[in-house]
């Protein structure tokens, strides 16, 4: 999970429908900069586009199994299926 | 298997738009030899330029794979979550793989299954704005 936050405004972060060594190269709609997670990076980096080398951490987030998580986050919401 | 072509343009962009439906790489190079501007060109023949992923970052052109078009895998923009107790809330023993999350005191799950068809789910907790990738 990553910020999408940029100088102040939130960014809108989609497939670009390439993959480069196995990971998907986002974009933004906004300007159609290209975001890509670096191998051993902590949070994407604009690889092309008007926000070049610009960066946006990232936050934590498990990749784990709902019985695990869940009794540990009674409260959690679960995303329906759009 | 996406087909790549290497397919070089002397003289101006317009050209690029010629090239046939599958990825291409093409690149303008100057009167001097000089390349200025590097595209791949996807399945939609969207092209699109990565000149300083290759030069300041080391991209090979031909890595970019697939190019299906920035319109194949649309993200969520509006996420809508089940609360506990809701119907469509999983039981605490359900072995579904999810994303868990917790930030701004507010813990969201994110499935693979709905996650792999749209590859980012775009979402704030507060107000702060995060993207979940699969």
């Amino acid at each position: 999970m990553y910020s999408r936050e940029i100088d102040g405004k939130a960014l809108t972060l989609s497939a670009s429908g390439w993959v480069y060594k196995n990971t998907f190269v986002l974009y933004d709609y906004e300007t159609e900069s290209l975001w890509y997670h670096m191998e051993g990076d902590d949070g994407l980096t604009c690889i092309s586009g008007a926000f070049a080398d610009r960066r946006l951490p990232e936050f934590q987030s498990n990749r784990l199994r709902w019985h695990e998580w869940a009794p540990l986050n009674p409260g959690a919401k679960y995303l329906r299926a759009p | 298997m996406a087909l790549l072509l290497l397919f070089s343009c002397f003289s101006c962009h317009d050209t690029i738009f010629e090239v046939p439906r599958s990825t291409a790489v093409v690149e303008d190079v100057q009167d001097d030899g000089s390349v200025s501007k590097i595209y791949v060109v996807d399945q939609t023949d969207k092209a699109w330029d990565i000149t300083h992923a290759v030069q300041e970052y080391g991209f090979d052109p031909d890595g970019f794979e697939f190019g299906l078009g920035p319109n194949g895998i649309k993200p969520i923009l509006s996420p809508q979550f089940i609360c506990r107790g809701e119907p469509g809330y999983p039981s605490n023993d359900n072995n579904i793989i999810v994303i868990g999350t917790e930030l701004e005191g507010e813990a969201r799950a994110y499935p693979l299954t709905i996650m792999r068809r749209h590859e980012v789910a775009n979402d704030a907790f507060g107000e702060v704005h995060v993207a979940v990738g699969y």
